[in-house]
C-alpha cells in the first residue's frame, strides 16, 4: 500500500513538474493526427494539396529557366527543354505540406502568446516554403545532370533529412526568439 | 540535467546541428550505404522477426523485407518493403542524440541501451505493419487476381499506412528518442 502511493505520488510529481512538456505533446500528437486526417482526403488533394504542388512546381520551373535548365510546366509535372530528357513530377511527399503540418502543430503546441508566435510562424512556413523550393530546383538539377542513382539518394535520404534537420533548426531558433521577447519575458516575470 | 539548465543551452544545441549532428549522419550514413550497415541492420532485424512466429514470415534479402503470404488453394506469394526506408529515423536519433549535451558517459550509454530496445521494437512493428497492409490491399489482390472489396477494416488501416508512409518514417525518430528518454529517466532513477 505504501509502495503504491509512493508510486502514485511520484507521478503525480512528474506530471506537475513536467506539465508544460506533456501539453506540448499531447497538444502536438492530437494536432498533427487532426491534420493529417483534414490533408489525407480526396477533396483536400484536389482542392488544397494539388494547387500548392502546382505552384511549387510552377515556381521552380520559372528559377530553372532563369538558371540556364530549360524546361515545360504542366501541372505538377516538369519537362526539361531543348534536348533534355529528364522529366520529374512533384509528388505528394515533395510539396512541404506534411512538412509543413509538422512545423505549423509544433507552434500550436508551444505554450507561447498567440499574438507573438503567429510572426514567427509565418517566417519560419516562409523560410522552410524556400527550402523546399531549394529541393525542387536541385532535384531537376541534379535528375539532369547525373544517374538515376545520384538522383535516388539526393531524393530520398539527403533532402529528407536535410528539410527535417531545416525544420528542426528553424523550429528551435524561432522559439528561442519568441521566448526572448519582452512580451514573454514579462510574462514569465509575473509568474 | 534539469529543464532550465537544458533551455539555458538553446544556442548551444544549434550551433550543435553543425558541428556534431551534421558530421555524425555524415559518418552513419556512409557506413549505412558504403560499409552495408543497412544489410547488417535488415538481417538483425528478420532474425528478430524468425522469434515473431504469431506474425507473418518475414525475412531479409540485401535491399527489403519480404512478408511469405499463403493465398487461398494454398498458393505461397511475397511482399517486399524496402529497407532503406528505416534510415531517416535512425539518422534524426543520431542527430537528436549528438546535439543534446550528455555530461556521463555511463549513463549516456545506458541511454544508447534504451534507444535500441525503443527503436527496434518500433521499426519491427513498422515493417510488420506495411507489409500487412500490403498484403491485404487491392493493389496485391488484383496482382493474384484474388477477390477484394471495400471495408472499414481496410480504410483504417489504409490511414494509418498512410500516416506512417507520410508522416512517421521521417520524424519517428523523434517519438522513438522522445520514449527511450522517458524510459531512460523512469528506469534509470531506480538504477542511480
Amino acid at each position: 500500500m505504501i509502495s503504491e502511493a509512493h508510486s502514485k505520488g511520484k507521478i503525480s510529481a512528474f506530471v506537475k513538474e513536467y506539465r508544460v512538456e506533456i501539453n506540448f505533446v499531447v497538444i502536438f500528437i492530437l494536432g498533427v493526427l487532426l491534420a493529417f486526417f483534414a490533408v489525407n482526403n480526396k477533396w483536400a488533394g484536389d482542392n488544397i494539396t494539388y494547387p500548392i504542388t502546382v505552384a511549387e512546381t510552377f515556381v521552380a520551373s520559372k528559377v530553372l529557366n532563369v538558371v540556364g535548365y530549360p524546361n515545360t510546366q504542366k501541372g505538377n509535372k516538369l519537362a526539361g527543354a531543348e534536348g533534355n530528357p529528364w522529366r520529374m513530377e512533384v509528388r505528394n511527399n515533395c510539396n512541404g505540406v506534411f512538412e509543413s503540418i509538422i512545423f505549423l502543430m509544433a507552434f500550436v503546441a508551444i505554450q507561447l502568446p498567440w499574438r507573438k508566435k503567429i510572426g514567427w510562424m509565418a517566417f519560419g512556413f516562409f523560410l522552410f516554403h524556400i527550402i523546399n523550393e531549394m529541393r525542387l530546383i536541385s532535384l531537376f538539377i541534379i535528375g539532369t545532370d547525373y544517374s538515376q542513382k545520384t538522383f535516388d539518394f539526393f531524393h530520398e535520404t539527403f533532402w529528407q533529412y536535410t528539410l527535417i534537420l531545416f525544420t528542426l533548426a528553424i523550429f528551435i531558433f524561432c522559439a528561442q526568439r519568441l521566448s526572448k521577447t519582452p512580451q514573454v519575458e514579462e510574462k514569465k516575470s509575473e509568474a | 540535467m534539469k529543464r532550465e539548465e537544458l533551455y539555458a543551452k538553446t544556442p548551444q544545441i544549434l550551433r550543435n546541428i553543425l558541428v556534431r549532428a551534421l558530421p555524425s549522419v555524415v559518418v552513419y550514413y556512409l557506413l549505412w550505404y558504403k560499409a552495408g550497415l543497412m544489410n547488417l541492420w535488415g538481417y538483425w532485424l528478420g532474425f528478430l522477426f524468425k522469434g515473431l512466429r504469431w506474425l507473418m514470415p518475414i525475412h531479409y534479402e540485401p535491399t527489403a523485407f519480404f512478408g511469405t503470404i499463403r493465398l487461398p488453394g494454398g498458393r505461397i506469394s511475397e511482399i517486399g518493403w524496402n529497407g532503406n526506408q528505416l534510415n531517416i529515423t535512425i539518422a534524426i536519433i543520431i542527430t537528436l542524440f549528438a546535439i543534446l549535451p550528455h555530461p556521463n558517459p555511463k549513463k549516456a550509454l545506458r541511454f544508447v541501451g534504451w534507444i535500441l530496445v525503443v527503436l527496434t521494437c518500433w521499426q519491427l512493428f513498422e515493417i510488420w505493419f506495411q507489409l500487412y497492409h500490403l498484403s491485404i490491399s487491392d493493389d496485391f489482390a488484383n496482382r493474384q487476381k484474388i477477390f477484394w472489396e471495400p471495408s472499414v477494416y481496410f480504410s483504417v488501416i489504409h490511414w494509418f499506412a498512410n500516416f506512417d508512409t507520410m508522416i512517421l518514417r521521417y520524424w519517428m525518430g523523434f517519438g522513438v528518442f522522445g520514449m527511450a528518454l522517458l524510459l531512460n529517466n523512469i528506469v534509470g532513477k531506480k538504477l542511480d
